[in-house]
């Protein structure tokens, strides 16, 4: 199946394209040159390409700090930014988006695009190995393998981490059973065996005795507490009704001070004022049933209270004594009761213990079996004090084996925790260790997979850049291009090369600016050729501006031979040397298609302009309706001035020796030496008349001679007619012009290949001379001598 | 993923099956996720204690 073919690409108020733009491409040329000189709008028709193919800004997103508002065009809306790519299996559009996002419809299907920037050469060559492998990573992209890897790494080191926290518990726990051990006297064979051995043991009736011995302590000090508090609330109660005797007496001091401030005539008035309150609109006196007025009877009382204010705080201090007496006196059932189940409680505790395990005799329990036997709680409380003091000797005793005891519960408790902590830590080391053991197996065969994958993908791109590099560069003693991976480091990459007697070395400590570019493009071209899909675009922009006239050809070369493994090829460049070198049939023409950009102008937008070889320019002036003599002579006599440099330059004649190689058409028709001209001739395959044909057995022969004798009478044209003005030309017809320029196109098919649009400059049978293709052949070699 | 990163993961896969360091459950696992670079720490950890957890054919390497 043939891959797609490009047929346009349409740019509307993008970059440059301040006025729609359509750049069409030839089906049947797979390649492209687009020309133009800086500003013309190369890089904007480049870019395209990047948008709606990679979804990128493209060229100005290599600068710091670009704004990506210009990928609209100058004076256009954002939302009329497009561009849209044509093959011949479909179209596909790219706009702007929300927040400047590029949105191709369909999305997918547009054909794969490699894009070659200088900047990329300069990345590439120049750059650190770090960012040098960031440039290619995408053609030796193992990332995901990469992560899965990462990952693994971090897995050993948390596996790692783990062991040693297991270790280091497991010799903690040990170092202090070991402690233990030793301090019990190294019983048994080894401290665990006896760490063992001890926790095994029971403790029932250790935890008996610790937990009488707190139950015995506790109890005592709670009816402790119990009877100060009970002491506490006998005082308060002594007091208040201290307070209530003095309260008395002082209110019976205050009333006898006036019979007139009796304490009875001070609650009457307050009673009257609390009744006149509530009965506001009373007329009467409620005693005496006179006539009164309520606001004014209140207020003749409060006044008569005011005066009687002493005998009000005496009676309220002694309502608040009694008050005070009263609440006391309600508490001492609920004190009692406290203070007596204490009491009972810690009888019974004591009564009922164990004393013999915990080292007394059983008469110790005779202070709370007498104290037991008391009926009334009154008196059972007077009697606690010299119980717990008659006890005091044995509690000391039973704090004294709770607390042995508790030493004991708390060793054997350590003692198991650190025997489980080593028997766990000791099964968690044996897992921890096969892991991390299996896990390292696992990543020695990663990491070795993958280096050894990569090395071997840049052992063959290394291969591949060196061919197509020898070919730019036969016989230079440079070359020997290997890429490869730094060990040390993850994601390095290196770029070496030969240089003379200096081997494995950077190339760009020695290599020249144009041996640099060259590797570069050789680099990038292995790259593409290798892992392109059919139908790529492979883009050169502006990538060769350094190379000389020889290498140049060789470049050409490499570039339509390996054009081949592509779908279309676009080289944008302003270098016209390049550009000349077809319109001159310098290099093969036949499969490449010309666009040449004139100068942007804002009100002009990018603007193009077909070219053509100037053989195919020279016949379309001479098929034009409107014949344009002087446009025909010149052309015709340009095209003949590089046939006959061509010719001349092929067989080294003899021209006069001036400061600048600039002939004139005489000098060179008659530079050919006589015995030249007797064998001077050219013989094309008859195939390459007939280029649909299969069969290509007919060689014509034709001599070059008779065609020169004939333009030598007709040279004066181009002079006359199509260089100057003068009134010479006046006397031109317009059939000699045309008889000149056809017998300049004459000359112009018998040596310009029709396979391959070249002039026959190889010697590659050491016999003639002969085009690309071998179409046609020019004889001889050399200059008869 | 690129054609680059499947076919270096298929490299490694196989040699980690020619080598015989996980059994088939193991091996799947990493199939599955290796090439995306989906698998994580925890996963390679749970796979590698399974593997320790079985008895023969294959035991974790000496180091």
């Amino acid at each position: 199946m043939q891959p797609p073919k490009l047929e346009s690409i349409s740019l509307i108020a993008f970059r440059g394209a301040t006025k729609p733009l359509v750049v069409p491409f030839d089906h049947d040329r797979s390649i492209t040159m687009l020309f133009g000189e800086n500003g013309c709008g190369k890089s904007t028709i480049v870019d395209a390409f990047g948008f709606v193919g990679r979804r990128d800004y493209g060229s100005i997103s290599d600068h710091p700090g670009y704004d990506n508002n210009f990928v609209t065009a100058i004076g256009c809306a954002p939302a009329n930014t497009s561009v849209v790519l044509k093959t011949s299996a479909g179209s596909w559009t790219a706009k702007l988006g929300k927040k400047k996002s590029i949105e191709v419809v369909p999305e997918v299907g547009c054909p794969r695009l490699e894009i070659l920037r200088r900047k990329q050469i300069l990345d590439l060559v120049d750059a650190q190995p770090k960012n040098r492998f960031t440039e290619l990573s995408k053609y030796i992209d193992v990332s995901g393998v990469s992560q899965s890897e990462q990952s693994l790494r971090d897995a050993i080191r948390d596996t790692a981490n783990d062991l040693e926290t297991e270790i280091r518990l497991k010799g903690a726990a040990e170092d202090h059973l070991n402690q233990f051990w030793v301090n019990e006297g190294k019983k048994g064979t080894t401290s665990l065996v006896w760490a063992k051995a001890e926790a095994a043991k029971e403790l029932g009736q250790l935890n008996g005795t610790i937990k009488v011995a707190k139950a015995i302590a506790s109890s005592i000090s709670e009816a402790e507490n119990k009877l100060t508090e009970w002491s506490a609330y006998l005082e308060r109660c002594k007091k208040t009704k201290a307070e209530l005797t003095q309260a008395d007496l002082d209110f019976q001091q205050v009333s006898a001070q006036s019979a007139t401030q009796s304490g009875e005539l001070l609650r009457v008035l307050q009673e009257a004022k609390t009744f006149l309150a509530k009965n506001s609109d009373a007329a009467t006196c409620p005693v005496c049933v006179r006539p009164i007025t309520a606001l004014t009877l209140s207020a003749d009382i409060d006044a008569r209270i005011s005066a009687m204010s002493k005998l009000a705080d005496a009676a309220l201090l002694l309502e608040g004594a009694k008050r005070k007496v009263t609440i006391a006196e309600g508490q001492q059932a609920d004190e009692l009761r406290k203070i007596v189940d204490a009491i009972t409680k810690t009888i019974n505790v004591v009564v009922d213990a164990d004393l013999a395990a915990l080292g007394l005799q059983p008469t110790a329990k005779q202070p709370w079996q007498d104290l037991n036997a008391i009926n009334v709680d009154l008196d059972r409380i007077g009697q606690l004090t010299a119980t717990i003091t008659a006890f005091a000797p044995a509690l000391a005793i039973v704090l004294k084996s709770g607390e042995d005891a508790q030493k004991i519960a708390n060793q054997h408790s350590a003692i198991c925790g650190h025997v489980k902590q080593v028997e766990s830590s000791s099964a968690k080391v044996t897992t921890l260790d096969a892991v991390k053991r299996l896990l390292d197996a696992l990543l020695s065969v990663i990491d070795t997979e993958r280096k050894a994958f990569v090395s071997e993908v840049l052992t063959t791109i290394s291969t591949d850049v060196e061919a197509l590099y020898s070919r730019v560069h036969p016989d230079e003693s440079v070359g020997g291009v290997k890429l490869s991976l730094d060990p040390r480091y993850i994601g390095s990459l290196h770029l070496h090369a030969d240089f003379h007697s200096e081997k494995n070395i950077t190339p760009q400590s020695v290599f020249s600016e144009s041996h640099l570019d060259t590797l570069g493009l050789c680099v990038f071209l292995a790259l593409a050729k290798r892992y392109s899909a059919a139908g790529s675009i492979i883009i050169l922009d502006d990538v060769l501006t350094s190379v000389d006239a020889a290498h140049l050809d060789r470049v050409i070369t490499l570039l339509h031979d390996e054009a081949t493994h592509f779908g279309h090829t676009l080289i944008t460049t302003h270098y016209r040397p390049w550009r000349d070198r077809y319109r001159f049939h310098r290099a093969p023409t036949a499969n490449i298609a010309f666009v040449e950009l004139r100068p942007w102008s804002l009100e002009t937008g990018i603007r193009l302009s077909k070219s053509h070889s100037s053989l195919a320019d020279l016949k379309a002036a001479l098929g034009a309706s409107a014949f344009d003599r002087q446009a025909v002579a010149s052309k015709a006599g340009q095209l003949l001035e590089n046939l006959l440099d061509f010719l001349a330059r092929t067989y080294r004649c003899r021209l006069p020796l001036t400061g600048q190689p600039h002939y004139t058409l005489a000098e060179l028709l008659d530079c050919f030496s006589k015995d030249l001209r007797k064998v001077l001739r050219v013989d094309r395959l008859d195939a390459a008349l007939k280029p649909d044909t299969a069969i290509m057995t007919e060689w014509v022969s034709t001599p070059i001679p008779p065609l020169l004798e004939s333009l030598k009478t007709l040279a004066f044209v181009r002079n006359h007619v199509g260089a100057h003005y003068n009134t010479l030309g006046s006397d031109c017809t317009d059939a000699e012009v045309e008889k000149f320029a056809k017998m300049v196109t004459a000359l112009g098919d018998l040596l310009v290949c029709p396979k391959g649009g070249d002039l026959p400059d190889r010697n590659k049978t050491g016999s003639h001379h002969q085009s690309k293709s071998g179409h046609v052949r020019l004889f001889p070699l050399e200059e008869p001598s | 993923m690129s054609d680059t990163n499947h076919q270096s993961a298929e490299r490694i896969i196989k040699a980690i099956a020619d080598k015989k360091l996980i059994s088939a459950d193991g091996l799947a696992t990493i199939t599955k996720n290796f090439a995306s670079g989906k698998m994580t720490a925890s996963e390679w950890q749970v796979i590698a204690k399974l593997e320790t957890q079985k008895p023969a054919p294959h035991a974790a390497p000496k180091a």
